[in-house]
């Protein structure tokens, strides 16, 4: 845990306690470096506004040319009773400012359908954009500006019982993905030379076997020492065996080993057998999603990095490649029996080796930041040291633009969606609300007269999307369906466009 | 004021799945009669000369998720909503505790939440009580119809789960009277992570059913905190475990030695300060002001998205229950955001032999060393991953006994010198000992001593 403490002030500790703990002190700052657009007051926006608000985005701007109706005191949480008839831009941004002194807010009394089709270049200022209700006129044309922009862009809505969520994001690089159980990363089938030395200096023997250590330190030899030396007897003794125990008869040799100077109760030997699952058999290799990101074309030592993060990238893969396809040491050591001296000296020696990684990744991206004409130190050595204690965590995610969704569609995703029985035919169903409402300017079944007429053209809509999203079977011939696609387009028609509270605040980012 | 609102108009959302049918909704929704009026009046709790019923619904905590709730349920068109949490308010919760200010620290939750929510929505009335929920006896939880949790804690949950359960009442055929059921949402949340379920009591898995998914939490082991300490989690909690009763650092105005209490600043204090200096002889890096918190309080990381999913999750499905405008969950939910996001939906079995639920006396087999004592006893059930007791008490059904009671303090204090004594003094192999614990109510568990062979 980071000194949070020393990076914040003592109100803001006290205050974002709970979150501080999940993501330190500089993922505070990332939120509040942040200026977050919001595109219609809706019920589902404010609350995904006041889910960034509360743990203090910096600053938000709220566009809607909406005047505040009896209608949304049903189901918006950010208006009051005697706002009614105000604008609501104004209304809601009053009303989620109140709720944290630390965030800037402010609103722009204008419908964002005219601020997309006349101002288009002035979404530039944003960090990130949030669209609720936008008909696909204007969203196409803004995904189309802010993907090419590289500003992601977060578009939901809640339609009665369904609601929706799409990430916009040409490209989403991640150090720290926090992954639930983190590999402690001990290096014990390829250990580097002051770890083999101290592992060596040890007797694993017993007293009564002529060991040098009486029955209290005996039985507190850390794991890592253990498994360290029995490997390498493991390997002296079978040279015909694979070097790290993949079979079942390779295992229980290694065990054999391991367990040969236990006296049969000592907690150590037990929790080295069960670390040998983790830390031995495996063997050392790079994760996927890291080796994804190392070679990637923006990775490469000629090409010119768009980031931060692309420059530590590059940075790391020259590592990689000079130190035998491996990474720096994450420097930390995970709990064990131990007597005190022995786990204090295990910790120092991982945290050693990984200055030292740390040091050498440092000089590489001193380098490429020279290559790219970027002033020194503009990546910072936190930074640099924060993606290399996780760069087992690292990854890359690319999003589509709506534009390639619409015009070039996952036929697969969405095929085996319906084949399965998963939300696939919302999807559908979504699409067609969105192409009933270019045609007609209103929701289907907006009202009781509407209700009746309208499954007939949402029918038709349908069908024409089922042409479009889905294959013809290649064994039929015919083209694929949505089965019951009626049903979910009925369920449409009898929600008349409304937005449920609940549903939209379950949209919440 | 509320009444020159247009009902239909602020209310479109919600009566508009009201009024018409839809191919998702529950069997036996019908919109077009005249009982639409009737589950309009229901919901929105209107008094009217048809007599129709009102829905009365409770929430349990008025924190992370219980803020949540009040606002989901407000604007989901309940109109009669109770809210119970025995919490002041501390400035670490406003970070998604939206209801509540900084000048609110220190005031009652249930009561700064319904004063809020009461004044933001026009018309809602949500009653608060400052009180736990042990306070109140069976009759107050029989007048709701529905009973949403946001609890913090396994322990509580259990209790209410239990009461819930306990209500239920079944007719001479043995079928479950409907009004006696009462339908238990319960949500939580950990940081990024989180879960729902609908419980109907004696009808589908109750909350004790999964109780073995919740195992207790394991502490350190003392011989690590005295002698090799290795984390600074080690050097916290001895200066908390085994430093304080030694030292006595504070003594209050009475002359009495004061307990550790996590939330003043000056025990914390010296708590950091006791665990920095032995961190230090152990040449051990990482004991901050912010970690010593996080351990002896035992802090859980809490952001408001996570709240506002879960709690979104649960009022819609209360909204579905009441209103039958669409199918509920069937009956378990669990939400993960850290990476991506993950949801996964099942239905969670009703355990034969469940403790609460299972409408029987469960006689549980535990095979003990007659010559432990009786605390070692009541202390190997509090691990037990399915009893988990508090504060048990102990009687023995043959010949009769009271062994030990925790209350009252004169029952207590007459049958303390038993917990030192070993088992052999109260029972031998077969003896069967009725337990009872406050976090389970109205609920005894056999437990049928097998005595330990001790040359085994």
């Amino acid at each position: 845990m980071e000194d949070v403490e020393k990076k914040l002030s003592k109100d803001k500790v006290d205050k974002y306690d709970r979150q501080l703990r999940l993501w330190g002190a500089h993922g505070q700052a990332a939120l509040e470096n942040a200026h977050i657009c919001l595109l219609n007051a809706t019920a589902t926006g404010t609350e995904i506004l006041k889910n960034l608000v509360l743990p203090g985005i910096g600053r938000f701007t709220i566009i809607d040319g909406a005047k505040v109706s009896e209608e949304d005191l049903g189901n918006n949480f950010f208006v009051s009773q005697p706002d009614i008839g105000r604008s609501r831009a104004e209304v809601t941004s009053e009303l989620l400012r109140e709720m944290n002194e630390w965030v800037q807010g402010t609103h722009i009394a204008q419908d964002p359908n005219e601020l997309i089709a006349n101002q288009l270049s002035s979404f530039s200022q944003y960090t990130l954009v949030i669209a609720t209700n936008l008909p696909t006129s204007s969203l196409l044309p803004l995904s189309e500006f802010l993907y090419s922009n590289h500003i992601p862009l977060v578009v939901s809505r809640a339609y009665g019982f369904v609601g929706y969520l799409r990430n916009v994001v040409p490209e989403h690089c991640i150090f720290e993905t926090k992954p639930d159980n983190p590999l402690d990363d001990l290096r014990l089938t390829n250990p580097f030379p002051s770890l083999a030395t101290y592992c060596g200096t040890w007797d694993l023997r017993q007293k009564s076997e002529g060991g040098n250590l009486d029955s209290h330190l005996h039985s507190h030899i850390p794991y890592i020492v253990i498994l360290y030396q029995s490997l390498i007897e493991y390997r002296k003794n079978n040279p015909t065996f694979n070097p790290t125990p993949k079979t079942e008869a390779e295992k229980a040799e290694f065990i054999k080993i391991v367990t040969r100077h236990s006296t049969g109760e000592d907690k150590n030997f037990e929790e080295a057998t069960d670390a040998a699952r983790t830390h031995i058999y495996p063997g050392y290799r790079l994760p996927d999603d890291l080796t994804d990101v190392l070679n990637d074309d923006k990775a490469s030592a000629s090409s010119t990095p768009t980031s931060n993060y692309w420059i530590i990238a590059q940075a790391m893969k020259q590592y990689v490649d000079e130190e035998g396809k491996t990474v720096p040491v994450k420097g930390s050591v995970p709990d064990m029996t131990a007597d005190t001296n022995s786990y204090v000296s295990l910790t120092e020696i991982y945290y050693q080796k990984s200055r030292q990684d740390i040091a050498k990744v440092l000089g590489y991206v001193r380098k490429y930041e020279k290559q790219a004409n970027r002033a020194e130190g503009s990546v910072t050595d936190e930074e640099v040291e924060r993606a290399c204690k996780s760069v087992r965590d690292w990854k890359v995610v690319r999003y589509r633009s709506i534009k390639e969704e619409y015009e070039t569609p996952d036929k697969d995703s969405l095929e085996m969606s319906v084949d399965v029985g998963e939300n696939g035919p919302w999807y559908v169903a979504l699409r067609a609300v969105d192409r009933f409402y270019e045609k007609e300017k209103r929701y289907p079944g907006d009202v009781e007269e509407n209700v009746e007429g309208d499954l007939a053209k949402m029918v038709e809509i349908g069908k024409a999307l089922e042409e479009e999203l889905l294959r013809v079977d290649e064994e039929s011939g015919e083209q694929k369906r949505v089965p019951d696609l009626e049903k979910v387009l009925r369920e449409m028609i009898r929600v008349g466009g409304v937005e449920l509270h609940n549903i939209g605040a379950h949209c919440a980012l | 004021m509320a009444s020159q609102l247009d009902e239909n108009k602020r209310w479109k959302g919600v009566f508009t799945l009201l009024n018409r049918n839809g191919p998702f909704a529950q069997e036996g929704f019908t919109p077009d009669s005249k009982d639409s009026q009737k589950l309009k009046n229901y919901l929105r709790a209107l008094e009217n000369d048809r007599g129709d019923p009102n829905c009365k619904i409770l929430v349990i905590g008025a924190g992370g998720l219980g803020c949540e709730l009040l606002k989901d349920l407000a604007l989901s068109g309940f109109r009669d909503i109770h809210v119970i949490d025995m919490d002041t308010i501390d400035i670490s919760n406003l970070n998604r505790q939206f209801l509540f200010r900084k000048t609110d620290v220190g005031k009652p939750k249930a009561e700064c939440a319904a004063r809020f929510i009461n004044s933001r929505v026009p018309g809602v009335n949500v009653t608060p009580h400052f009180c736990k929920i042990q306070d109140k006896d069976d009759s107050f939880y029989q007048q709701f119809n529905i009973v949403i949790s946001g609890l913090d804690s396994i322990m509580a949950r259990r209790y209410i789960n239990s009461v819930l359960v306990g209500l239920v009442s079944k007719d001479d055929d043995g079928d479950i009277i409907p009004d006696t059921l009462i339908p238990f949402i319960d949500g939580g949340t950990e940081g990024f992570k989180g879960q729902a379920r609908i419980v109907l009591p004696q009808l589908t898995a109750c909350f004790e059913c999964a109780m073995d998914l919740f195992p207790p939490r394991t502490s350190f082991q003392i011989c690590t905190l005295a002698n090799t300490p290795r984390l600074p989690e080690h050097c916290i909690e001895y200066a908390r475990l085994l430093r304080w009763d030694k030292d006595k650092p504070f003594v209050n105005a009475k002359g009495e030695v004061e307990k550790p209490d996590m939330d003043n600043i000056d025990h914390l204090r010296w708590i950091y300060e006791i665990a920095l200096k032995r961190a230090e002889e152990f040449d051990i890096k990482g004991v901050t002001m912010l970690s010593a918190k996080g351990v002896v309080k035992n802090i859980i990381p809490a952001i408001a998205s996570t709240n506002a999913i879960v709690a979104a999750l649960c009022a819609n499905e209360a909204f579905k229950i009441v209103t039958y405008t669409a199918d509920t969950l069937n009956n378990y939910m669990m939400y993960t955001g850290d990476q991506g996001l993950y949801t996964l939906t099942f239905e969670k079995d009703k355990k034969e032999d469940c403790l609460a639920c299972s409408g029987v006396e469960q006689v549980l087999t535990r095979e003990v060393d007659l010559k432990q004592t009786l605390n070692e006893f009541i202390d190997d059930l509090k691990a037990d991953p399915i009893l988990q007791f508090s504060a048990p008490s102990v009687n023995r059904t043959e010949p009769p006994m009271t062994i030990y009671m925790p209350k009252p303090p004169s029952m207590e204090a007459k049958l303390r010198p038993n917990l030192d004594k070993p088992m052999s003094a109260f029972c031998e192999d077969g003896t069967q000992l009725t337990m009872t614990d406050p976090m389970m109510k109205g609920v005894a568990v056999i437990i049928r001593i097998k005595a330990k062979d001790p040359l085994a």
